[in-house]
């Protein structure tokens, strides 16, 4: 799922196959191995919604237990992960900066890189908007 | 205002080139300050670059040039002769 999704956004649905024909079952998530991010999530029905929003530059997988029981009480549980994808929810981060160059350099000179990050990881674009283009 | 051509930039590095299309003179020009964006394709932060232009021979601190002399400099008024 993306990050920055709305709080009960569905993640997914869950279904079950049980020898039993026309069972039916009920969900919910549980302690145990793998439940770490259990407190991230809760379940209506079958579907598991979001009770949180998520920034996938903080944490990019969520780990949660979730226990199938069917309608003989009979239980099976299972580790999920619920990767996080990224979103481009970052502005690039530039700041102001002071470069120098010598007055007698005749040639194409390389003043420096503009150091410039971005959260996302996206790739930057750099244009120069004032200063040195036509003045009229 | 800056000459046109006088500094460009690299658009996916970000490597800013002096153009070497108009001479740099410290003692008419000292700095330069230059607007820039930089995009990610959705958001745009915009920034200042100030490119200080130094004296020739100068390790950046310097306030004069050591190979250049002192120079008189006489101006002529219309009509005045110069002795």
């Amino acid at each position: 799922m993306a990050e920055d999704a709305l709080v009960g956004t569905a993640v997914g649905t869950f279904s079950s196959v049980d020898q039993d024909a026309g069972n039916s079952f009920t969900y919910s998530l549980v302690a145990g191995a793998g439940s770490d991010d259990n407190g991230q999530f809760t379940i209506n029905g079958n579907a598991l919604l979001t009770v949180s929003v998520f920034d996938y530059e903080t944490k990019s997988m969520y780990l949660i237990r979730v226990r199938t029981t069917d309608a003989g009480g009979l239980f099976f549980e299972k580790q999920l992960a619920v990767n996080i994808l990224n979103v481009n929810d970052n502005a690039p981060v530039v700041s102001d900066q002071v470069l120098t160059i010598s007055e007698d350099v005749s040639v194409r000179t390389s003043l420096g890189v503009i150091s410039a990050t971005d959260a996302d990881g996206d790739i930057l674009s750099f244009v120069i908007t004032d200063g040195a283009h036509r003045p009229f | 205002m800056v000459p046109i051509g006088l500094f460009e930039i690299d658009a996916a590095t970000g490597e800013l080139f002096y153009n070497a299309s108009a001479p740099l003179s410290y003692k008419i020009t000292s700095q330069y300050v230059l607007s820039l964006d930089v995009s990610d394709g959705l958001h745009t932060t915009s920034t200042q670059i100030t490119v200080q232009v130094v004296a020739a021979g100068s390790d950046g601190g310097a306030r004069t040039s050591p190979g250049s002399a002192p120079r008189l400099l006489v101006q002529r008024r219309r009509g005045d002769e110069l002795c």
